[in-house]
């Protein structure tokens, strides 16, 4: 079983338990990657479109689901770029739920968790990742209650902060600090974990207060 | 008290999905308030009284464009606009081929950013404007739904972003959720005493389906005037459902039943 996602010493290779990272690595999430490695999870890349035929062959226990890397756009976009970016995201997440969880048919317990960033609640001036990350909660929440008989949990983790864009930020009084990201990690770790088994369809916010009441569940 | 709204409210509203479902009650119930409803649908067989139509394929950017400025070189700017077209189509995650979400993208999402741009120069200008975009319950996720949750999810934050871009300009923004509602589609796959129908009226708190006309009273409320402090809402309007699922037996019986002694 995996440990806390602390700092914990790593578990030989041959115990440690796959976790599939599909998505685009920043910085931030390979810091993740990084603390879950330490609690036990061993990492293996993937492109939400490019899904290894080892991974469909022999799906891993645990499945990290990336935030999408999108600009900053606003509601001038032309339509067909719109439509275009979300084909690009919605399309292979469901093709990677199929191919990794629905076609293996009954489950033993696959854990998936669906990072999202702070877009899904909704920003001014940020059309298409508004969008997206509002897309990928639907898929989430809706994978959760189809792929329940399979015994398999979905759950998502909204990363309420950014702290490379705003590094200085004042603490505002009435918050908790902003959160680093192994409080992400640990709250990953925690929906991973094979004691959640009963834990599903389930949006927790790492966010220190700040996203509190900014999406309506 | 009708005299009164029809003053504060009027102009153009333009309702898209307007020949059916919950479109065609939305546009009659705008007609009734007073409005001069413009619509647009795929199906060239709109509600009686429409102020304007075009009949075109939303999904097809190019051919929506050219529609909506038909309807706006006609009728001036439009400074209300309902982005209620959308459909579904029932598919396991096992069944799916990626078909079904670009569907999907293009007529619950693309439509609706369509139609925004078309309006929002006329709104901009009167620095007033209304928008309401229908959602559903089933942004809070469906099963052998999913491509269509992930569209009404995305609509949801969709809301919640540009009622943000335009608050300072007088310009809302809200959406309404509706639950299962007996539509002409609805009847025709789900006949009235039919076991799935059945088991999805006493999934509802309310016990029953909802009728369009109980959506359009929604619309109607976020288009006034008068809810001008209102926005990045969502309201849904679903009998309870949205208070999460539980089995029939969980809605429990009506009160008076259950604290009546017993014989």
């Amino acid at each position: 079983m995996p440990a806390r996602a602390d700092d914990v010493p790593a578990t030989a290779e041959q115990s440690r338990t796959p976790l599939l990272l599909v998505g685009t690595p920043t910085d931030f999430t390979t810091t993740i990657a990084a603390t879950l490695s330490k609690a036990g999870y061993a990492p293996v890349p993937a492109q939400l479109d490019d899904i290894p035929a080892s991974a469909i062959a022999a799906p891993p226990p645990a499945i990290l689901v990336l935030p999408p890397v999108l600009d900053r756009v606003d509601a001038r976009i032309p339509v067909e770029d719109f439509i275009d970016a979300l084909d690009a995201i919605l399309v292979p997440a469901g093709l990677m739920a199929r191919d990794l969880v629905a076609r293996r048919g009954a489950d033993q317990g696959t854990r998936i968790v669906v990072l999202l960033d702070s877009a899904v609640t909704g920003p001014a001036h940020n059309t298409v990742a508004a969008a997206a990350m509002g897309g990928l909660l639907g898929l989430a929440r809706s994978w959760a209650l189809e792929f329940a008989p399979l015994l398999v949990t979905v759950n998502v983790v909204v990363i309420g902060f950014d702290p490379a864009a705003d590094p200085g930020a004042p603490r505002l009084p009435h918050m908790l600090p902003q959160p680093d990201v192994k409080a992400v990690a640990h709250a990953v770790a925690f929906f991973l974990d094979p004691r959640a088994a009963s834990i599903t369809g389930q949006v927790l916010s790492v966010c220190g207060g700040r996203l509190a009441s900014g999406l309506p569940l | 008290m009708i005299q009164e709204r029809q003053a504060l409210n009027g102009g153009s509203v333009l309702v898209t999905g307007v020949a059916s479902g919950i479109g065609r009650s939305i546009a009659l119930r705008l007609i009734a308030d007073g409005y001069a409803v413009l619509g647009l649908d795929i199906d060239p067989s709109p509600p009686p009284g429409l102020a304007g139509f075009e009949a075109v394929d939303i999904t097809q950017p190019a051919e929506a464009r050219k529609a909506l400025a038909q309807l706006l070189a006609a009728h001036g700017a439009v400074l209300r606009l309902v982005n209620n077209v959308g459909s579904s189509r029932r598919e396991n995650v096992i069944d799916s081929s990626g078909d079904t979400q670009r569907w999907l993208n293009r007529l619950n999402l693309g439509s609706a950013l369509l139609c925004l741009q078309a309006v929002l120069p006329g709104m901009r200008e009167a620095r007033f404007g209304r928008v309401v975009n229908i959602t559903s319950r089933a942004a809070m996720g469906r099963e052998t739904r999913s491509a269509y949750s992930a569209t009404k999810s995305a609509l949801a934050s969709l809301t919640r972003s540009w009622a943000r871009d335009f608050a300072a300009e007088g310009i809302t923004v809200n959406a309404v959720g509706p639950g299962t509602i007996n539509t002409d589609l609805f009847s025709r796959n789900n006949p009235p005493n039919a076991p799935d129908v059945t088991r999805l009226r006493e999934g509802v708190p309310m016990r029953r389906i909802g009728e369009p006309e109980e959506i359009a009273q929604a619309v109607s409320f976020f288009l006034d005037t008068r809810s001008s402090y209102i926005t990045g809402q969502t309201l849904y309007v679903c009998g309870g459902l949205s208070l999460g699922a539980v089995s029939p037996a969980g809605n429990g019986p009506p009160l008076d039943d259950a604290i009546a002694p017993r014989p």
